[in-house]
């Protein structure tokens, strides 16, 4: 009886043990491996082109990186819901080793110390910087940390797009890289077309002025803005700013700028003349391009009017790769960025034809700059200012009260001035807060 | 003493049942909502550790936060034009679908589908049928002679008529299954011993059908009226709030301070006062309903 008890408590002793060996037994072959093989993630955004870029660099990756899995983790959805997925990640201890920042979230991320220095990296392998455009290191660059390693540029929201059949019907001539924001007004108004006594509008002179960046990008050129480049002051209230609201608005009320409330989409709306020109960025010449090949229509691009104070084309937002700054693989991060920011690679991705690379000579050599609208487009990195980032990091919270504020005067609910005045003092509240 | 030993045994054996759903209750429930009262006393934004700092958070909210009072006054508009509608509507319906003939089933199944639709999903076609100068809602408008129609989730007065309309899709989801099933409990007797007193259609629903159907037109209406309170993925799918703040609900603010603006203590905060308050509506609505309510056949 007595043996019997002891063979059982043995067998329960065996199997208690059982799960601790095996452990010890991983825990030595997965320090082993650690020296060989390393795991990690990759997180991106973007559409399905950009979807099978990724897939397909990344095969490459691992075709010369056999001994570097990487796990592509694929955001589809909307710029600012990446961004909270990568904090609440990050804080809950799953964020991705790698993941790709702009110049509008990174200063969030790298203040909080989240993210990696890289300068240790690129000295130890001594890559060659000066091939970047400066202006990318520069943005990612904070307490003489880079942060992020170039990944694309942005020559921001200064394009003007104008349909030339348009103006060919209209008998005008093609608006010319000297003209002011008077000039614009005076083409809205002539290409712009109403009927039923101007109650119902057919065809409207400009579009996109009324929204973030597309008001942001007049503001500036007028000389304002809306917060200042140290990010402490609003400068909603300035002058300048009133003024340039004020010629947003009296466009509105002249129906000669498509309204916040209208449904008609900017590509097929100026792609059908409905639409004569747009304010906008390097989203609309792929999507033009693509428009153009089913319902052939002549298009180009200007660079922004001049305004008080010159040209300006705001918004500009850099793009960057990131390293979780508590990631377990460095080296193996380090290598994937390396590789993701290669001459090859941002060629490659150059040549898909959407945001510019970094590289100012694959750029200015590209075959896409054979298309007109493109090098036109391409003149404005001259003009590019990066968007106003608030220096206590509220970014989202400066943005929809901005947002907000300026939905009132475009609805017509109030009047410029006292909309501005009102909206400088919300936004102040705001950048005067410590950070979150 | 066996008696006694056999009771325990049997509610032991009880616990034992449900001490998967007692464990997973206290963990993610229960623990995170104790937590979130001390988180509602600090000032803590993920990437940091909670700093506490008393009740300024609640001052905050009822004080200095100007989309707070915009918020709770949407939702109020919100729920009192929604519950009554959903309510009222979801009972035509089951009056509807109470009638016996050949193929009703495929009609209750009919109606209850857009119940188990994914709401972006919903929300996306709804969008698309309230699109102001292309869409078929004021396309059909328009024909019938309504030479201005709504511009629907793109006017500040129109957009919450929208999403009362979007939600009202659902009518013939569960609040539509419990009155279906309330309906069918009534006894035909009844009807019929009314009839021969010559009362008239409005007379036995009036009479009969509805102080019968009394617990399950307060369960709905609870039921209801605590969702429509929380309203939040069909707003941030199809309005994100706009425009002018006219369908930014509490829980769309709650969700943009707490994981838009990493303010989560004072999302925290708003979310213990949202609770403190259905806590006393359903309080006081258990107390009327005393009043109106009638179990069972308990009156008859």
């Amino acid at each position: 009886m007595k043996c019997r008890k002891t063979l059982i408590i043995s067998v329960m002793a065996i199997l208690l043990l059982l799960p601790l060996l095996s452990w010890a037994a991983g825990q030595g072959e997965s320090g082993k491996s650690k020296e060989q093989s390393a795991k990690i993630s990759f997180m991106m955004r973007g559409g399905k082109r950009q979807l099978k870029f990724y897939r397909e660099i990344l095969n490459k990756f691992t075709g010369e990186h056999p001994n570097i899995k990487v796990n592509l983790l694929w955001a589809a959805f909307a710029i600012d819901e990446y961004f909270e997925k990568i904090q609440l990640a990050s804080v809950v201890g799953k964020g991705a080793d790698v993941f790709w920042l702009n110049t509008k979230f990174i200063p969030f991320y790298a203040r909080k110390g989240m993210l990696k220095d890289l300068n240790t990296f690129i000295k130890t392998d001594t890559i060659d910087m000066s091939i970047y455009y400066p202006k990318s290191i520069e943005a990612a660059t904070f307490d003489g940390k880079l942060t992020g390693f170039p990944r694309n540029g942005n020559p921001g929201f200064g394009a003007i797009f104008y349909n030339k059949d348009v103006f060919d019907a209209s008998g005008l001539a093609y608006p010319k890289e000297d003209w002011g924001w008077d000039d614009l007004r005076n083409l809205a108004g002539k290409t712009a077309k109403h009927s039923n006594g101007a109650g119902k509008t057919n065809r409207w002179g400009i579009a996109n002025l009324a929204s973030e960046n597309g008001a942001l990008n007049v503001l500036e050129s007028f000389g304002g803005g809306y917060v200042d480049r140290s990010g402490k002051k609003s400068l909603l209230g300035t002058k300048e700013s009133i003024e340039a609201v004020k010629f947003i608005v009296s466009l509105i009320k002249d129906k000669t700028q498509l309204p916040v409330e209208s449904d008609l989409s900017s590509i097929s709306g100026f792609g059908s003349g409905q639409i004569a020109m747009m304010i906008g960025g390097y989203g609309y010449i792929a999507n033009l391009r693509s428009y153009a090949k089913g319902k052939p229509f002549n298009w180009d691009v200007q660079i922004v009017p001049t305004g008080k104070a010159g040209k300006v084309s705001s918004a500009s937002v850099w793009a960057f790769y990131s390293m979780l700054a508590n990631t377990k693989q460095p080296e193996a991060s380090w290598e994937l960025i390396k590789f993701l920011g290669s001459r090859a690679t941002e060629k490659a991705w150059n040549d898909l034809g959407g945001l510019p690379c970094v590289i100012p000579e694959i750029v200015d050599n590209s075959p896409l700059m054979d298309f007109q609208p493109y090098a036109n487009f391409m003149k404005l990195f001259k003009y590019a200012k990066p968007y106003p980032v608030p220096a206590n990091l509220r970014t989202n919270e400066v943005r929809d009260v901005i947002n907000s504020g300026l939905e009132e005067i475009w609805y017509l609910k109030k009047d410029p001035a006292t909309g501005c005045r009102e909206l400088n003092g919300k936004v102040q509240k705001v950048l005067d807060k410590e950070a979150p | 003493m066996r008696q006694r030993y056999y009771l325990q045994r049997q509610s032991l054996t009880g616990i034992l049942y449900i001490l998967p759903w007692l464990v997973g209750f206290m963990l993610f429930i229960l623990g995170p909502m104790l937590y979130s009262i001390v988180l509602s006393f600090s000032k803590y934004s993920l990437a940091s550790t909670p700093k506490f700092v008393g009740l300024s958070n609640y001052v905050e909210a009822l004080t200095g936060d100007d989309i707070f009072w915009i918020s709770v006054k949407n939702t109020v508009w919100y729920v009192a034009f929604f519950v009554p509608l959903a309510t009222i509507g979801s009972l035509a319906l089951a009056l509807l679908l109470n009638n016996q003939f050949k193929g009703i089933s495929i009609f209750r199944t009919i109606f209850y589908l857009p119940s188990v639709t994914p709401i972006v999903a919903m929300a996306l076609i709804w969008v698309w049928i309230f699109t102001p100068d292309f869409g078929i809602l004021n396309y059909l408008l328009m024909k019938l002679g309504i030479s201005k129609p709504p511009r629907w989730l793109a006017s500040p007065e129109w957009s919450k008529p929208g999403i009362i309309i979007m939600q009202l899709w659902k009518i013939g989801g569960p609040r539509m299954i419990i009155f279906l099933a309330g309906l069918q409990e009534i006894p035909e007797r009844l009807y019929e011993s009314a009839e021969i007193d010559g009362a008239n259609m409005f007379d036995k629903f009036i009479h009969i059908t509805l102080p019968l159907l009394s617990p399950a037109i307060f369960l709905n209406i609870i039921t209801t009226v605590m969702r429509a309170f929380q309203v939040f993925a069909i707003s941030y799918v199809a309005t994100r709030g706009g425009p002018l703040k006219s369908t930014t609900f509490y829980a769309i603010h709650l969700y943009n301070k707490a994981f838009r603006y990493f303010q989560l203590g004072y999302g925290c905060s708003l979310a213990w006062i949202f609770f403190v308050f259905l806590l006393l509506f359903t309080l006081l609505y258990f107390k009327l309903s005393k009043r109106w309510v009638h179990y069972g056949m308990e009156m008859y």
